[in-house]
Parts: C-alpha cells; structure tokens; sequence
C-alpha cells in the first residue's frame, strides 16, 4: 500500500527568482538547478495523463522546455519589482499538456501506468485484486474527465502533493477555494463511484 | 447552520491530510460524535485511495536522474534550432526586401529625368551587395543580440503562447474541452 498523502512545501518563491534571473544571465546551470528542484511533482502531474513513464517523461520535459521558453521571451516585459510566477507557470502548463496528451491519444487505456509501478499488495487474493485494480481504473478515468478546476486542484493536491496553500498560489485563487474545490472533486468521484456501483 | 454541513467542505481536505491544526481539530471532535459523518469520511478514504496512482517505480526515479541533463540538452538543441529558423527567417525578408529595391530602382531609373534628381535610385550593384550582407548569419545573430532575445521561435515547441500578461495567460491555459 502506498504511504499515506503528504504535502511537500515547494522551496520559497525567491529561490526560484535567483535561479530563473540566473538563466535569463546565461548561467546554465541554473537551468538544471531549477529543473531538479521541479522534476518530482512536474514529473508526478504528468504521469496522471501518461500511458507509460516514458511518456510521462516526455511530457514533463516538454512542460520545462515551455516554461523555460515563456520566461525567456516573457523577460522584456517583465516587471522587476514583481516576482516571476515561473512555478505557478510550469505546472499549469504540465497539467495542460497532460490533459491535451490524454485527449489527443486515441490509444489511451485506462491500465495506464500501473503496469510500470512497484509494490502490488500479496496480502490480497487474485480476485480481490482485479476487482480493486477495474475500480481504480475507473476512478483513475474519471478523475481525468473532471471539470478543468477541479482536475487541477486535486492534480497539484494528490499528485504533486502539494500543501492546499500551494496548490491556490498556482492556480490563484484563495487557499478556502482550493479546499473546497477539492471537496467537490472528491464527491463527484465518490457519486461517479456509486453509480457504477448501482448499475447492473 | 447544521454543523455537517459547514464541516463536510473540510471532510475530503481530512482524508487528503493537508488541515490547518486548528480545522483538524474541529473535524476530529465532529467525527467523534457523528456517524454519518465518520461514514462519509471513510467513503472519500477510501475513493481517494483508489485515485491514487502507484509510487513511481525503482526505474522510473533511476531515469529521473538523468532528467535535467537530458531536458538541458533539449533546451540547448531547441536554441539552436531557433537560431537557425530565425536567420533562415532574416535571410528570406532580407531577399524580399532586396528585390523590392531593385524594382524601385529599375522603375526610378526609367522615369524621365530620375538621373537629375539624383540620390533616389539605388545602383542595382549596392542593392545586390546589400542584399548580401542582410542574409549574412552575423548579422542576423547581431540583430537578435540587439533586441534582446531571439527574433522569432519557429519551431512547434519553441513556441510558447504564454504571454506575459496575465489576462493573455488565463486564455492559453484556459482548456477548451473542458465545461
């Protein structure tokens, strides 16, 4: 079974603006420094949308690349005395082409990324364990089908694993807002669950 | 208003383990006494477990540590490919503007009296030698160094529709397929 949810704070948002200023310089290696910094939960937004890891990786690379690219050409007209939402940008544009990943591929199954992970449970009977993997798959289908907001609150809630607090500074809206969005996530799913249930 | 109604906001934020100390404990001392709201509680556990995917494998944190060198070689090879499409891009207007001066040169020159006037037609010699230097890589890096950045993203992922401006910024990110 997998450890329970955490919310990992992201470093503070001066770092970054040290970091990002430092690239825009020309310095390199500020580039991979950043790029470490984000590649867990830029990595672990995308595999909700990815079929297999590779594509996962793909698309949180794409997801840097534009990020880097948006600040880079962002840099003339930005103004200095306010910080640079390159954070906030980067997942945004993650959960974006995740979605977009997922929609366009018409080959995209609901077995997904299980296939690749480590830790089956043995505890379980065989039965039991399909049963539990048909649920979660479809659970898993329909957490890609929610309303954009809600998709991108428990995306940076459940996958990135980030503290709610975050998860509104990136989607600007108040921390309350994220909650409850989250609440409504959730129960779409549960309701979503129990449909299922009750259908012959 | 009935005190699982204004907790049942807070309910899925429990299961999710991110509460204020001051809201968890509220949601604690509810659970205590309520059953339908313990119920509740346990359903969206349990939903959110199944939401949830698997840990990233051994092999997938093993390839996330080749990640920034291979997403910073992809940057430097995404550079130059824009580099290249934006000399390709100065060399093509260049030409363009090139050939509109001979033609306003070759019409001047034919108009009665244009070598009195001098100064408005252009030897078609110094145009072509313009044209030349205009195409030349050098100056189009030289150009694109004076604006301060490149002078256009060409290529599909190179473009980035994320203008600064945050209204902009809502739109690009705002997804259509979505309600």
């Amino acid at each position: 079974m997998r450890p329970s949810l955490q919310a990992v704070p992201s470093p503070p948002a001066d770092a970054d603006e040290a970091l990002l200023r430092a690239f825009l310089d020309g310095k390199t290696g500020a580039f991979e420094e950043l790029v470490k910094r984000y590649q867990q939960p830029v990595y672990a937004l995308c595999r909700r949308y990815a079929r297999r890891p590779d594509d996962a990786r793909d698309l949180a690379q794409r997801a840097f690349l534009r990020a880097f690219a948006a600040a880079k050409r962002a840099n003339l007209a930005w103004n200095k005395s306010e910080p640079f939402p390159f954070r906030a940008w980067l997942f945004r544009i993650a959960i974006n082409l995740g979605k977009n990943h997922a929609r366009d591929g018409a080959r995209w199954q609901l077995v997904s990324i299980d296939e690749h992970a480590a830790g089956a449970d043995t505890a379980v009977s065989a039965q039991q364990k399909l049963e539990r993997a048909e649920a979660s798959a479809r659970v898993r289908a329909a957490v890609v089908d929610l309303p954009r907001r809600e998709r991108e609150v428990f995306n940076l809630r459940v996958d990135a694993e980030l503290p709610f607090a975050e998860v509104a500074r990136a989607l600007g809206i108040t921390e309350n807002n994220a909650k409850v969005t989250f609440h409504h996530a959730m129960k779409r799913l549960q309701s979503m669950m129990q449909a299922q249930e009750e259908s012959p | 208003m009935n005190p699982c109604d204004e907790l049942a906001p807070l309910l899925a934020a429990h299961a999710s383990g991110d509460l204020s100390a001051e809201e968890r404990t509220r949601i604690e001392a509810h659970l205590e006494g309520c059953e339908v709201c313990r119920a509740e509680r346990e359903i969206l556990g349990e939903t959110l477990a199944l939401a949830r995917l698997p840990a990233p494998s051994e092999l997938e944190q093993h390839a996330l540590g080749a990640f920034a060198g291979q997403t910073r070689a992809a940057w430097k090879a995404q550079e130059r490919t824009t580099r290249r499409d934006a000399r390709f891009a100065f060399g093509g207007l260049a030409a363009v503007a090139a050939a509109a001066l001979v033609a306003l040169s070759v019409g001047r020159a034919q108009l009665p009296g244009a070598h009195r006037r001098g100064g408005l037609s252009v030897p078609a010699g110094q145009v072509a030698s313009t044209a030349s230097a205009a195409s030349d890589s050098e100056l189009a890096l030289a150009l694109e160094d004076m604006s301060g950045g490149p002078v256009a993203y060409a290529s599909e992922d190179s473009v980035s529709p994320y203008a600064f401006d945050p209204e902009v910024a809502s739109t690009v990110f705002s997804d259509e397929g979505d309600e």
